[in-house]
Order: C-alpha cells, then sequence, then structure tokens
C-alpha cells in the first residue's frame, strides 16, 4: 500500500476528505507508523498552530459593519456597489469581519441542507415552554411586582405629614438635602422639563417636574436605600428608593440578566397617568435613576427585546 | 417588533432552530434547554434585525453560537498526565470547534504562548488571500466558508478544493518563519 502524501494527511487533519478517502487513510495510518506519526505531527503542529493565533484580530472595532450587513453581503444581498466594495474590502483586512462572513456562509449552506432533508419539528411540549417564558407569563409578573412596589412605596413616601406605619426604631430620618445614598453629589431637582445627566457609576440620572411645595424630611429605615429585588425568567430587577430632597424620593431601578450581568442601554420610560415623563437607557451598571418623584403615582414601562416588558405602578 | 411579530418569526423558524440543534449533536435534554436560549436571545436581538439578510440564516447562526457555547462549557475534564492530554487535544477525534489554548498540555502551551508574536508577524507577511485563509481555519471554518468569504471579499476567485492547496503552503510558509524566529520546538514538531 502507498504512503499517504502530506496534502493528504493535511487534507484528513482538516477533516476536508470524502468519506470513502478518509476510510482509506484510516486504514493506512492504523497499518504504516509512518504515516501515523505524520498524521500525530501535523495534528499537533495545527493544535499549537490555533492556540498560538487564537487571540489574533478577534475583536471588531467601531469602523466594522454590522453583523447583517455582512451576512446581506454574503447572501448577495447589497445592492449598492459603493457598499459591497466597502464592505469587502474591510473583510479582506479584519480578521473578525472575515470570521463573521464565514460564520454567515456556513449557517446559509447549513439552512440549504437542513431544508433539503427535511426540517424536524419540535416537540409541542418544548414550543409551549419558550410561549411561556416569552409571550405568555409576563402579566403574571407584572402584576407580582406592581404588588410589591406598591406596599413598598406606601410606605416608604406617606403624604406629607402622615404618621408612619412601621415601628418608630426601624425608621430613620433623613437629612434634607443630604447626598443621596448612591450618589457622589446632591442635585436640587430641576423643575420644568426632564432633564439627563450622567451620574455616579455611568447611571443615568433624570430630573423631572416636581410638584412645589413645603420642605417635608423623609423617613427611611437607616442604612441606606432601600432595595427590594424581583426576578422572573430572563430579567432581574432591582429597585431601590433613597432620599431626595423635600420630601421628593429617588428611585434606582437595575436591570440584569439570570446571570447577574447588567443590561445597558435598555429603554425605561416613566409615565405618570398617560403623559410620558421621560425615557431613559441603563447605564453601563444596568441603572437608571429617577429622582424628584413625589408622591403620586406612577408607571415604569421596561422595553426589553421586542416590545414592552414591564410596568410596574408606584403609588 | 411587537410581540406578535415575534410569535410570526418563532412559528415559521421553530422547526429550523430544533433542527440546527440536534443536526450539531446536542443531546435532546440539552437541545430543549438551547432552544429556549435561542430564542431567548432572537427576542433580544429581533428589534435590531433590519431585514437585509435573511432571517432563516440570522436564526441558524444565533442557534449555532448556542451551540458553540454549549461545547466550550463542556469540554472534558484534563487528565493528569500531560501526554494523555496530548494525545486527546491532536487526535484526529479532536471536536469540531478548535479547543482552547487550556486544553494543550503545560509544555504545548508553552510553545504556542512563545510562538504567539511571530505567529501574529508572519500572518501579517502573508498576501491577503493566505492571511484571510489561514486566519479562518484557525477559526475552525471549512474549506467551502472559506472560499466563499476570500469570494466576497474580492480576493478569489478561489474554489474549495484550492483552499487547502494554499492552506498547506500558507502553513509551510509559517513553518518557515517560525523556525528562522528560533521557536526550534513548533519547528520540531513537523
Amino acid at each position: 500500500m502507498r504512503c499517504c502524501t502530506q496534502a493528504t494527511i493535511e487534507r484528513y487533519a482538516d477533516g476536508e476528505l470524502s468519506p470513502a478517502r478518509r476510510r482509506r487513510v484510516e486504514a493506512h495510518t492504523a497499518a504504516c507508523p509512518a504515516c501515523r506519526e505524520l498524521l500525530r505531527s501535523v495534528h499537533t503542529f495545527n493544535a499549537v498552530l490555533r492556540a498560538a493565533g487564537a487571540r489574533l484580530g478577534r475583536e471588531t472595532t467601531a469602523a466594522c459593519p454590522r453583523g447583517e450587513t455582512i451576512a446581506a453581503l454574503m447572501e448577495g444581498a447589497v445592492s449598492s456597489a459603493e457598499e459591497r466594495g466597502r464592505v469587502a474590502a474591510h473583510i479582506a483586512e479584519c480578521g473578525a469581519c472575515a470570521a463573521r462572513a464565514a460564520e454567515a456562509a456556513e449557517a446559509a449552506r447549513l439552512v440549504r441542507r437542513l431544508e433539503a432533508s427535511g426540517l424536524k419539528r419540535p416537540p409541542r411540549r418544548v414550543c409551549k415552554a419558550v410561549r411561556q417564558a416569552l409571550l405568555e407569563d409576563e402579566p403574571a409578573f407584572i402584576g407580582e411586582l406592581a404588588a410589591s412596589i406598591k406596599n413598598l412605596f406606601a410606605r416608604l413616601a406617606p403624604p406629607s405629614g402622615e404618621a408612619v406605619s412601621a415601628p418608630a426604631s426601624a425608621w430613620a430620618v433623613a437629612e434634607p438635602n443630604a447626598p443621596y445614598p448612591h450618589r457622589t453629589g446632591a442635585r436640587t431637582p430641576t423643575a420644568g422639563k426632564p432633564v439627563g445627566r450622567r451620574g455616579a457609576a455611568g447611571a443615568r440620572c433624570i430630573g423631572v417636574k416636581r410638584a412645589p411645595g413645603p420642605a417635608t424630611p423623609n423617613r427611611f429605615p437607616p442604612g441606606g436605600p432601600v432595595i427590594r429585588s424581583f426576578s422572573h425568567g430572563r430579567l432581574a430587577v432591582d429597585l431601590s428608593l433613597a432620599a431626595a430632597v423635600n420630601g421628593a424620593v429617588a428611585c434606582t431601578v437595575r436591570l440584569a440578566d439570570r446571570r447577574g450581568t447588567p443590561l445597558r442601554s435598555v429603554l425605561v420610560e416613566m409615565r405618570k397617568g398617560a403623559a410620558t415623563l421621560c425615557t431613559a437607557p441603563t447605564g453601563k451598571t444596568g441603572e437608571v435613576v429617577f429622582d424628584g418623584l413625589v408622591c403620586g403615582q406612577y408607571q415604569f414601562l421596561i422595553r426589553r427585546g421586542a416590545g414592552a416588558r414591564i410596568g410596574v405602578t408606584l403609588a | 417588533m411587537d410581540p406578535g411579530g415575534f410569535d410570526g418569526v418563532f412559528r415559521s423558524h421553530a422547526p429550523l432552530v430544533w433542527s440546527v440543534l440536534r443536526d450539531a449533536g446536542v443531546p435532546r435534554d440539552d437541545s430543549e434547554d438551547l432552544f429556549l436560549k435561542t430564542w431567548e436571545a432572537v427576542w433580544d436581538s429581533l428589534p435590531s434585525f433590519s431585514g437585509r439578510a435573511s432571517l432563516a440564516t440570522w436564526v441558524a447562526a444565533i442557534a449555532r453560537n448556542k451551540c458553540r457555547d454549549y461545547y466550550r462549557k463542556r469540554e472534558p475534564e484534563l487528565p493528569a498526565d500531560p501526554a494523555a492530554i496530548d494525545r486527546m487535544t491532536t487526535s484526529p477525534d479532536a471536536p469540531l470547534f478548535p479547543r482552547g489554548e487550556h486544553l494543550l498540555s503545560p509544555s504545548l502551551r508553552a510553545v504556542a504562548r512563545d510562538a504567539r508574536a511571530h505567529v501574529g508577524r508572519a500572518l501579517a507577511a502573508l498576501p491577503p488571500l493566505e492571511r484571510t485563509i489561514v486566519t479562518l481555519w484557525m477559526r475552525g471554518f471549512g474549506y467551502d466558508a472559506i472560499a466563499a468569504v476570500a469570494n466576497r471579499a474580492g480576493l478569489g476567485p478561489v474554489v474549495a478544493s484550492h483552499v487547502g492547496v494554499l492552506l498547506i503552503r500558507a502553513r509551510a510558509a509559517l513553518r518557515r518563519i517560525l523556525r528562522e524566529a528560533g521557536i526550534r520546538k513548533m519547528h520540531d514538531l513537523l
């Protein structure tokens, strides 16, 4: 039996031989120590070379086109010749985008192959689980969240002058104009139009119109802001309430996924009645802060994925 | 995209996602979990999907990514014997996706570490076509996908069988460059 060439061995190691040729190589290397040793050394060299080059050019940059544009190019769906040339030239130079293009090519090939051989239907039970997780179970969550926060808010921000129902030892009076517990500096909420600015740790701070009135201290449990956590399915919500000035409350909404990774750039919309007071995205820490809230009924709509995901009422 | 839109995508592409997971050899129980994870990712990303590329390809790519994550997390425990690690890493039955550096034995890992900077320079010295081919091969892509990218990027024309020839040449060039750079152990592997 003739020995394998190095080219054949390398193609075999790359998994690119036809099944028949693959079987022939396997039969030969089983019997031939020299070819077996060559195959072993090719595998070893390839493994080390891949490990050495594993981290090269993996990161995309701001100049890289969107993944969907690259996929469209691979499908021949980019109509503009100028854009086609620009994206193609970028792929030729950028290893990360070349990999994204290869992913798209392999996915398209896989789809064609699977569709040709007939798609398998998932079990009904599995489809039902997906529907429950993504489409059907939000109302229950909203109800649970709304009830919890309603109770919490009712205790924390009683109408001015009313007695607090909790035991006296559990509460402390926050200093008016004191810095917020979660912020590096105090600010006076701005009357009038909503304003946005960066707060500590990348959170967004939004001032909203607040009702004029006499200064009244807030009552908070000692030890900083009150935090309540809720989780459901893929989303974890931490809600913290802290003393602002003149009887107002600052409400921080922190969003994370199931693994605790902060969810950034998720739009949180604050409404009062039918009016939208302001909409702000979560920052790097997954937080958005609404401050200057006076007693009243608010709704927060957290926009996640394909639509409004959570609505809560603070009363 | 409203939830109704997602529902439509789910109805029309659920069999495709399920088929991708089963085709990748994911066990049935784990397929059910990955099926949910795939649709969670689709839900999250659907608003940013503009429709320029094929929806089926996009959904399939997400499912493939979930499969890749799944296999990466389930890489086998390393045996205590370095020689056994080498055998496992370099056997013809190596998995579909390339293994991480941590799955090399300490001696081979050291060689890879020494060679890293030289490999980067050697790749930069290759012509654009060969560089793209080697870069994609290092990430575990097959000849067909590599040829498709090279052609779309204007580096071709090149067919899949020619990719193999170019790859063999490029790897030989890398070996030569590494030998000249003094990475003798790397060269001694072949």
